[in-house]
C-alpha cells in the first residue's frame, strides 16, 4: 500500500509552517521498513488544488496541519478522520476556503479520495512579523504529533526507526531550501 | 434609510476579504469599502538575507501563485546583478508559465467564480438529452456533454449532495436567486465541466512538474536561468509537456470557451453584470516570449477607457500609500522605498443588515480611519485595474494581431459590442480570451526551444555579487491575476529591502487620500442588489477579479456532525521507536 505523510501550511507566518516543517523532521529523522507498504513524505506548502494529482496516487493520506476549535488553546493537538470530523472543530473564515478541504471535498465527489487522516494543531495566529521559528506552544505539540504520525505509520506494520536525532527547531529554519542545490 | 451590508467572508477565493456596502431603499449600493482582515508582512523576512535564496521564499507567499511570485522574484534580482539570462531559459520558463495559466483561469472559473453563474441544484433538474443537443450550438467538438455522461454527472451531484457533508464546495450558494440566467440544460453542460475541469487540473499540475524539478513547489528556476537542463534535452519529457498541453489547450478552446459565450449570451440583459465598472484605467505588462523580442502580450496603459491610445509604463511613477490601511506610513512610496510597519486600529461598533433581513449589531469597517491590511497602489496617482482582462484591453488598443482576431471573434460570436467589455461579463470572458490565447500560442515557444537547443544549450548564466555594491532592480510582468511586481534593493551582499506589489492589491486596495476608490471599491458603487440578505451580485463582481488575498494564515478548520475522534493527550500516545 502507498502512504502518504502530507505536511501543509505557509512557512512564512510562524505556526502556520508545522504541516511543512513536521514532514521534513519526519522525513530527516526516521526510517521506514516494510515489504508491504511504502511511505511518502511531501511538504506540500499551501499548493492545495495543486496537490489532486498526489492525493490521489496514494491509498492512504495523513495530513498534517494547523486546525481551529472551539475553545481550543495554542498548541492542542486533535487527530481525526476526513469523512468524521468532530463538531468542535469549527470553520472559522480563515485563509484556506479553496485550499484543503476544499480540495479533498473535490476529490471526494470525483470518488477517488484514498482514507484520509488529520493530525492538527491550533497555532498561534501571526500577528506582527513573518518569522520561519514556532511558539514554544506548538514546539511542544509537535512531539505530540510526531508520536500520532508514527503510531499512524506503525499501524499498517511499518517498522520505523530512528536515523537521526534532530528537532523541529533545527528543522524549521531551511525548510524552504530544501530541495535546492 | 440606506444601511449597511456586510459580506465578510467572501468565500471562494484565495485568502480573507471582507466587503462592506452602503444600500439605499432602491437596493442600489450607494458607497462600497473592502477590507482584508489577514496581515501579510513578507517583506519583513526578506531583510539581511542571501537574495539567491529570495525566490525560493517567494514562492511560498502563496499556494496559488508560487510559480508567478517565483519568476517575478527570480527576474528581480536578474535585474539588479544585470543579468541577461539565456533565450534557452527564457523559453523554458515561458513554458511553465503557460502550464500555469492554463490551469488557472479555468480553474478559477469552474471551481472559484462558476457558480456564481451556474445554478448547480437548477441543473439536477435538467434535462440530459436535451442539454447534450444543445452543446453543439457552442462549439462543434463539445467535451463531457453525452446524454450518458450528462446523467451520471446528476447522479454523481445528486448523490454527493445526500452525503453527511452536505454541498461539500457547493455548499453556502444562493441557489435559484433571481440573477441566474441559465437555463436547467445550460446549468447541466456547465456542471459537467465544472467536474471535467477538477480532472484537467490533475494534468495541468503534472503539466508544471515536467520542467519544475519538484512538486509541489517548484526549484528549476535560479537566479541566472533554469536547471532542468537534463528535462529539455529529454525528448521523452518533451513530448510528454506536448501531450498534456494539448489536452488542456482542447479543454479550454471547446469547453472553457463554449461556456464563455454561453454565458454572454445569457447574461448580456442582466444588468448586475453588465453595469459599466467603476475604474476604467488599466495597466498591464508584456509577458510570454516566445521567440527573440516576439511576446505574445503588451506592455501599456489605457486611461479612462479609451482604446484609442497605449501610454507607455513609467515604473517610477508607481506608488503604495496607507492613508486608509494598517500600517503607520501614509504617505505615498516607491516599492523600492517602501515600509511595511504595522498600525492595526481594529473595526467600530455598528449596525448592519443581518441574515434575516433584520439589522443587526455588528462590528465594521471605519471608512473615516484605517480599514485594510491591503495598500492603495496608484500609478501617477490613479487607481488602476489589472488582471487578464487589462491584458486583453492593452493588446487590442495596441493592435496585437493575435489579441485583436480572438477579441472580434468573440465579440462576433456573441453579438457583445466592445463597450461591454467594460464589464463583470467582459473582465470573466477576458480571462478566458486570455487563456485561449496562451493555449493557442505557447507552443510556438515550444518549437523555438527545440530549435534553438540544436546549436545552443546554455541554460545558465553566470554573475557575481559585488559585496561593496548596492543594487537595486524588480521583476515586473503579467500573471494569472494580472501586473505583478517584485522590488529588491541589495547591500553589502544581502537584501536590503524587499517589497512585492500584488495584481489582488491594486485591485482590492481602500480609498486614498484623496478619497478616489480602487477597482473592487468603485465597481460595486451603483450595483443594485435583488436581496439584501443574498447578495449573489457583490459575489459575482468580486470574484469576477479572481482575488488571490491569501499570502496569509492557512488553518484547517470545517464543521461536522459528530464527533469521531478527540483530543491527543501529549502524556498518552507517546511511542517508543
Amino acid at each position: 500500500m502507498k502512504i502518504l505523510i502530507l505536511g501543509i501550511g505557509n512557512i512564512l507566518f510562524g505556526d502556520e509552517g508545522i504541516g511543512p516543517h513536521l514532514a521534513n523532521l519526519i522525513d530527516e529523522k526516521y526510517e521506514f521498513e516494510s515489504n508491504e507498504h511504502s511511505v511518502d513524505i511531501l511538504d506540500g506548502g499551501t499548493l492545495a488544488q495543486r496537490l489532486i494529482p498526489i492525493i490521489t496516487d496514494y491509498d492512504n493520506v495523513l495530513l498534517i496541519d494547523c486546525v481551529s476549535a472551539i475553545d481550543g488553546e495554542i498548541g492542542d493537538v486533535f487527530s481525526f478522520d476526513f469523512n468524521d470530523v468532530p463538531e468542535f472543530i469549527q470553520w472559522n473564515g480563515s485563509a484556506h476556503e479553496v485550499e484543503m478541504l476544499q480540495t479533498l471535498q473535490m476529490i471526494e465527489m470525483l470518488g477517488d479520495l484514498p482514507p484520509t487522516k488529520i493530525v492538527g494543531v491550533v497555532p498561534y495566529v501571526i500577528g506582527e512579523n513573518s518569522t520561519f521559528t514556532m511558539t514554544p506552544e506548538v514546539l511542544k505539540a509537535g512531539l505530540t504529533m510526531e508520536n500520532a504520525i508514527i503510531k499512524y505509520i506503525k499501524d499498517f506494520g511499518v517498522k520505523t526507526s530512528i536515523k537521526r536525532e534532530i528537532t523541529l527547531a533545527e528543522v524549521a529554519p531551511n525548510t524552504y531550501l530544501k530541495g535546492a542545490s | 434609510m440606506s444601511k449597511r451590508v456586510i459580506v465578510d467572508p467572501i468565500t471562494r477565493i484565495e485568502g480573507h476579504l471582507r466587503a462592506e456596502v452602503i444600500v439605499g431603499d432602491d437596493g442600489v449600493v450607494q458607497d462600497a469599502f473592502v477590507s482584508s482582515t489577514l496581515w501579510r508582512g513578507l517583506e519583513v523576512i526578506a531583510k539581511g538575507r542571501d537574495p539567491r535564496n529570495i525566490p525560493l521564499m517567494m514562492q511560498r507567499i502563496c499556494g496559488v501563485c508560487t510559480y508567478s511570485h517565483y519568476l517575478k522574484s527570480t527576474m528581480a534580482v536578474e535585474d539588479a546583478l544585470g543579468i541577461t539570462i539565456p533565450y534557452n531559459a527564457e523559453l523554458v520558463r515561458t513554458l511553465m508559465n503557460a502550464a500555469l495559466f492554463i490551469h488557472d483561469h479555468p480553474v478559477h472559473f469552474y471551481h472559484l467564480h462558476g457558480v456564481d453563474w451556474v445554478d448547480i441544484v437548477s441543473a439536477l433538474s435538467a434535462d440530459p438529452a436535451k442539454a447534450s443537443k444543445l452543446a453543439f450550438k457552442y462549439t462543434d467538438n463539445p467535451i463531457g456533454t453525452g446524454e450518458n455522461e450528462l446523467k451520471k454527472v446528476q447522479e454523481k451531484v445528486a448523490k454527493f449532495a445526500k452525503n453527511p457533508q452536505g454541498l461539500g464546495p457547493f455548499a453556502n450558494a444562493y441557489w435559484g436567486h433571481g440573477t441566474y440566467r441559465f437555463t436547467p440544460e445550460q446549468n447541466l453542460i456547465a456542471l459537467s465541466h465544472y467536474l471535467k475541469a477538477l480532472e484537467m487540473q490533475r494534468t495541468a499540475a503534472q503539466l508544471m512538474a515536467i520542467f519544475g524539478a519538484k512538486q509541489p513547489h517548484p526549484q528549476s528556476l535560479v537566479v541566472g536561468g533554469v536547471t532542468c537542463v537534463m528535462d529539455i534535452l529529454n525528448p521523452a519529457k518533451m513530448g510528454e509537456y506536448l501531450v498534456k498541453f494539448q489536452e488542456l489547450a482542447d479543454f479550454i478552446n471547446n469547453a472553457y470557451y463554449a461556456d464563455i459565450v454561453m454565458a454572454a449570451e445569457m447574461y448580456k440583459t442582466e444588468p448586475s453584470v453588465m453595469k459599466p465598472m467603476g475604474v476604467k484605467n488599466f495597466m498591464a505588462s508584456k509577458e510570454f516570449m516566445v521567440g527573440r523580442n516576439d511576446y505574445l502580450f503588451n506592455s501599456g496603459i489605457i486611461m479612462n477607457g479609451d482604446l484609442s491610445k497605449v501610454l507607455e509604463i513609467d515604473e517610477d511613477m508607481i506608488t503604495e500609500e496607507a492613508t486608509h490601511s494598517w500600517y503607520s506610513d501614509n504617505d505615498p512610496q516607491h516599492p523600492y522605498n517602501g515600509t511595511t510597519k504595522p498600525n492595526y486600529t481594529g473595526f467600530v461598533d455598528g449596525d448592519s443588515v443581518g441574515p434575516d433581513g433584520k439589522m443587526v449589531h455588528s462590528k465594521m469597517i471605519n471608512e473615516k480611519e484605517k480599514y485594510s491590511w491591503i495598500k492603495s497602489p496608484r500609478y501617477n496617482g490613479e487607481p488602476m485595474e489589472v488582471g487578464p482582462l487589462a491584458s486583453i484591453l492593452v493588446g487590442y488598443a495596441s493592435g496585437n494581431k493575435k489579441v485583436v482576431k480572438v477579441v472580434g471573434d468573440f465579440l462576433g460570436k456573441t453579438g457583445v459590442p466592445a463597450a461591454a467589455l467594460f464589464s463583470t461579463l467582459g473582465r470573466t470572458a477576458g480571462r478566458m480570451l486570455q487563456a485561449k490565447l496562451v493555449a493557442d500560442n505557447a507552443l510556438i515557444a515550444f518549437n523555438n526551444l527545440i530549435e534553438n537547443l540544436k546549436v545552443d544549450q546554455e541554460t545558465c548564466a553566470t554573475y557575481t555579487i559585488d559585496k561593496d555594491k548596492e543594487y537595486k532592480g524588480r521583476g515586473i510582468g503579467e500573471v494569472p491575476r494580472g501586473t505583478l511586481s517584485h522590488w529588491i534593493r541589495i547591500k553589502n551582499g544581502v537584501v536590503e529591502n524587499y517589497q512585492a506589489v500584488v495584481p489582488s492589491t491594486w485591485n482590492a486596495g481602500p480609498m486614498d487620500s484623496k478619497g478616489a476608490k480602487g477597482p473592487y471599491e468603485a465597481d460595486l458603487i451603483g450595483l443594485k442588489i435583488k436581496d439584501l440578505t443574498q447578495p449573489l451580485e457583490i459575489i459575482r463582481i468580486i470574484h469576477s477579479y479572481d482575488p488571490c488575498i491569501a499570502c496569509a494564515v492557512h488553518v484547517m478548520d470545517t464543521k461536522g456532525k459528530t464527533l469521531s475522534e478527540y483530543k491527543l493527550d501529549p502524556l498518552y500516545g507517546a511511542c517508543s521507536v
